[in-house]
């Protein structure tokens, strides 16, 4: 009569065979409750099964299953009281052969009242029908209707139409559907209804390749037979008046023009044949002369409001974000990948050189500045937007948020995380398309390129005799920091100037002492004359095979 | 004797204990009997599964109590049944805790698990882990105080359960159960419980509880239902790009299915819609299945055209790896009247600009 329960509660009304462990297990299929079936499982395993497979399910004493069981059992007598209305008013907790008695007692008490039970036909379910209709209607906002096959016929329709479609019940019965339809989905329409030659072929997709097969089948009887499913998307007319206005409006002799507006409606049902006695007053029989029986369509015709798109117009545009790392001058030691989309660098392509390299000469006052300041800060520093040369040459504009990350045991800048946000949503060649408002100089880039422009000057770093590399300035800043570490008293008053030569290059004249700093650049470091050094970048221009058109010198300013 | 006398007591103790359990038993029987349920599924239940669907029931019962019942005519009545048949899917109701409460009897149609297997469980227990996240934020509900704008009560949202059906319709051991995703749509209820239980004057708090629909998106490899004339299928590679699309499209949309391929499906899409499909991808990626709601498409010429579509990730079944996009495109309506444009796409919303879309400078007859 009863049988025991398994330590998972499973009902044993599931008489599968259990398939032995490892055989055709697919491991995401566990769960918390697979387990403690495996663990039963595991008594009658044998030994030469999957040894890791014997380690997730250790064997577990007899005792500790069995409490768990009584636990369960606990819990759900606990529950059980919980529903019970005479179980709940007393203080002290009832037994459970009490509980249990009073369990029964109340669904006697409550087959009194439902007068699903009453019926001569009464058929035992959890649910009577017209239960689960009404909660089928709690769930979604939807209609059921009948048409027939043949004209299209209303034959029914559900109350709950009105909500839907603003029309009344007793209007829409006994309509011709296609009324309610979108001119242009009436031909979708009576598709579905029929058997229709209009698509002779049946579109499959091979389950393994995902490509289309075409198959030349029969498609007439099978697609008519009782119980053949439909699921179809059709426009419905959406009736703007309000029912209850309608009715104000019946007795006076104001002509009410209906809207023409309609609503995607999506249905689903099936074929169902119906003897044609039945139908009663309801609706006409359309059926063929031969036969008796009246094909139609039963379906539920759904809105999905959720699923619509939002209709204010406004696009929510994520900003778009990348985090780099430098080290204390300025040399990328890290690039997040989603840098590639915006800079179109690869990381590898950044990793090593410096940051000044890429920044927008107008904007290389301020970001050296904020350089300083992070290297000497806590904080978190922001920049002001600036533009970053992207691979391509655009310029795109950012905002950066710089953070000094210091060795807690060494005291020193480890180094500098950026999040870096871009600011306007594409690398802008002319940069005339921003809307945002830049504190920073935000002149056309590429149209200033070409000129030999005012020289900024960089607070602190001095124009020299020499010719750096751009990352000069990041070392520069560096070096200025770790001097200031270490208590020197050497003045490195030199101070940079940068010539643009053409788009790609930029020259930063570095004045001050008789050993240039040119760190980075091979063959330059710890060249003695100005002279020598200037040779050289000079053949590092030539070859360069970028570099096309000729450097004309003379353009150049020099300020010694 | 003193050993007559424990063995004696032993014995008692035993008969008592053998005693209780068969009145246990007893009444177990007694009330599954109760329930209303057909004799052959209340005679196979065991002790756990009779507490199981009697809590059920009862709080089945809670939510449906103030339920108005409306007077129905006899033709009403007969159609009762047919809701649940027209829908492709079952209906489950979730308590704020996550129990599946209540699931129809066609559960079995979509997943081979019975409907009294699953009534009272967990639903955490028979749902993928990776979605109990999404889960737990669809069971709740905050009512909030009476200025603060009422919640949406709508759900819709994807969710992989244990499904022991095969292909071929036969079913499998709960422990080779595969995942299959449902697409679950429904409302969150509040129920008030207006009846004060016992002699305390104690009123219950208000039942919170999720209505839904569960349907699976069918596989295009088995498609039930005959697809109508404004359906096109496409199959993409796993960026998205479309590695093939059915010829229907062109009366649908203008495009050669040449046209398409090796764009990438983004470049289509309205931007007012790409956060929404957006979500939808990634819905799909993680979970195999998705379907997008209403969304645009742009059109050849211009214009957009409304679609709704059902993505499934295809394997490969050496490797299980996946290997391809199939898409069931239903083309809804065709959107926005054609305008005369003087540059390409005077939509300022538009993100990218396809290159190959010819320019026109008439009003087309063949779009809405």
């Amino acid at each position: 009569m009863m049988t025991p329960t398994s330590a998972t509660g499973m009902s044993s009304g599931m008489e599968l065979p259990r398939k032995r462990k490892g055989s055709m297990d697919n491991p995401e299929t566990k769960s918390a409750s697979n387990l403690e079936e495996d663990m039963e499982d595991d008594q009658g395993r044998s030994e030469g099964d999957d040894q890791h497979l014997k380690i997730k399910c250790v064997r577990e004493p007899h005792s500790q299953i069995e409490k768990r069981r009584r636990d369960k059992m606990n819990n759900l007598i606990d529950e059980l009281a919980a529903m019970i209305p005479t179980c709940n008013p007393m203080s002290r907790k009832l037994d459970k052969l009490t509980v249990l008695r009073m369990a029964v007692q109340h669904l006697k008490s409550l087959k009194g009242a439902t007068s699903s039970f009453a019926e001569a036909n009464y058929k035992p379910a959890f649910l009577p029908d017209d239960e689960l209709k009404h909660l089928v209607l709690r769930a979604v906002d939807g209609f059921l209707f009948v048409v027939g096959c043949d004209r299209g016929k209303i034959v029914f329709v559900s109350e709950s139409v009105s909500k839907i479609l603003n029309y009344g019940r007793t209007e829409l019965i006994g309509q011709s559907l296609f009324d309610y339809v979108h001119p242009k989905d009436i031909g979708k329409v009576k598709e579905q209804l029929s058997a229709s030659e209009l698509y002779p072929r049946e579109r499959l997709i091979d389950a393994k390749t995902g490509l289309q097969v075409q198959a030349e089948l029969p498609v007439g009887a099978a697609r008519l037979c009782s119980g053949a499913r439909r699921s179809f998307f059709c426009r419905m007319k959406y009736n703007k008046v309000t029912v209850k206005e309608e009715k104000d409006f019946q007795a006076g002799a104001s002509k009410k023009k209906e809207s023409q507006r309609y609503c995607t409606v999506h249905c689903t049902g099936y074929m169902r044949t119906w003897p044609t006695r039945q139908l009663g007053t309801e609706g006409e029989a359309e059926t063929d002369k031969e036969s008796s029986h009246f094909s139609c369509l039963v379906a539920v015709g759904r809105v999905h409001p959720h699923t619509l798109p939002q209709a204010n117009g406004e696009i929510k545009v994520k900003p778009t974000e990348f985090v780099t790392r430098y080290a204390m001058d300025g040399k990328f030691t890290f690039v997040d990948q989603r840098a590639t989309t915006i800079l179109g660098y690869l990381p590898q392509e950044l990793l090593g050189t410096s940051c000044y390299e890429y920044f927008h000469l107008d904007d290389l006052p301020h970001l050296a500045d904020r350089h300083r300041k992070v290297l000497r800060s806590k904080e978190k520093i922001e920049t002001n937007c600036y533009k970053f040369k992207t691979k391509y040459g655009s310029f795109v504009t950012l905002q950066s948020q710089w953070f000094s990350f210091i060795n807690p045991w060494t005291k020193e800048v480890e180094y500098i995380v950026s999040t870096n946000t871009v600011i306007s949503g594409k690398s802008n060649p002319g940069g005339s398309g921003d809307k945002s408002e830049q504190p920073s100089s935000s002149k056309a880039s590429e149209d200033d390129a070409k000129k030999s422009q005012q020289v900024p000057i960089i607070p602190g770093i001095s124009s020299a005799s020499g010719m750096i590399y751009a990352g000069c300035i990041g070392t520069q800043i560096a070096n200025e920091i770790m001097d200031y570490n270490s208590n020197t008293s050497d003045e490195n008053t030199h101070t940079c100037m940068h010539v643009y030569i053409s788009e790609k290059y930029v020259m930063f004249i570095y004045k001050g002492s008789s050993q240039l700093d040119l760190e980075g650049v091979p063959g330059l470091g710890a060249l003695s004359t100005d002279e020598a050094a200037m040779a050289v970048i000079m053949s590092l221009l030539e070859t360069d095979a970028n570099l096309g058109e000729a450097v004309d010198f003379d353009e150049m300013h020099w300020s010694l | 004797d003193t050993t007559t006398f424990i063995t004696r007591r032993k014995e008692k103790s035993r008969d008592a204990a053998r005693s209780r359990r068969g009145k246990e038993s007893e009444v177990f029987y007694e009330l599954a009997n109760q329930l209303p349920l057909p004799h052959n599924v209340t005679s196979h239940l065991d002790k756990a599964s009779i507490m199981r669907l009697t809590i059920s029931y009862l709080r089945m019962r809670k939510l449906l109590n103030s339920d108005e019942s409306e007077k129905e005519n006899e033709v009403e009545s007969q159609l009762n049944s047919f809701y649940l048949k027209a829908l492709e899917g079952f209906l489950m109701v979730l308590s704020e805790d996550g129990d599946m409460v209540y699931l129809s009897e066609n559960v079995s149609k979509s997943m081979g698990l019975s409907q009294f297997d699953l009534t009272g469980h967990s639903i955490f227990e028979f749902s993928h882990p990776c979605d109990h996240e999404e889960l737990r934020e669809m069971l709740v509900h905050r009512t909030g105080s009476k200025k603060t704008k009422e919640q949406n009560t709508e759900r819709s949202f994807f969710l992989r359960m244990k499904c022991t059906l095969t292909s071929r319709g036969r079913t499998v051991n709960i422990k080779s159960a595969t995942w299959k995703v449902l697409h679950c749509t429904g409302h969150v209820r509040v129920q008030e419980c207006g009846e004060v239980s016992g002699d305390s004057g104690f009123k219950e708090p208000p039942l919170t509880y999720l209505v839904l629909i569960c349907e699976p998106i069918p596989h295009p490899s088995n498609i039930e239902v005959p697809l109508d004339s404004k359906t096109f299928l496409s199959r993409h590679t796993l960026d998205m790009k479309f590695s093939y699309c059915d010829e229907r499209i062109t009366e649908l949309m203008g495009y050669e299915p040449d046209d398409l391929l090796n764009r990438s499906v983004y470049e289509y899409y309205h931007a007012l819609d790409s956060d929404h499909l957006t979500k939808t991808h990634h819905n799909l990626f993680a979970k195999g299945q998705a379907t997008t709601g209403q969304y645009r498409m742009l059109a050849k010429k211009g214009g957009f055209v409304w679609v709704e579509t059902q993505a499934t990730v295809i394997y490969n079944p050496k490797n299980s790896q996946p290997q391809c996009i199939v898409c069931v495109n239903y083309v809804l309506r065709y959107g926005f009247s054609l305008q005369i444009f003087s540059k390409p796409y005077d939509l300022n919303h538009l993100s990218t600009i396809p290159e190959s879309p010819t320019w026109f400078s008439s009003l087309s007859s063949s779009y809405d």
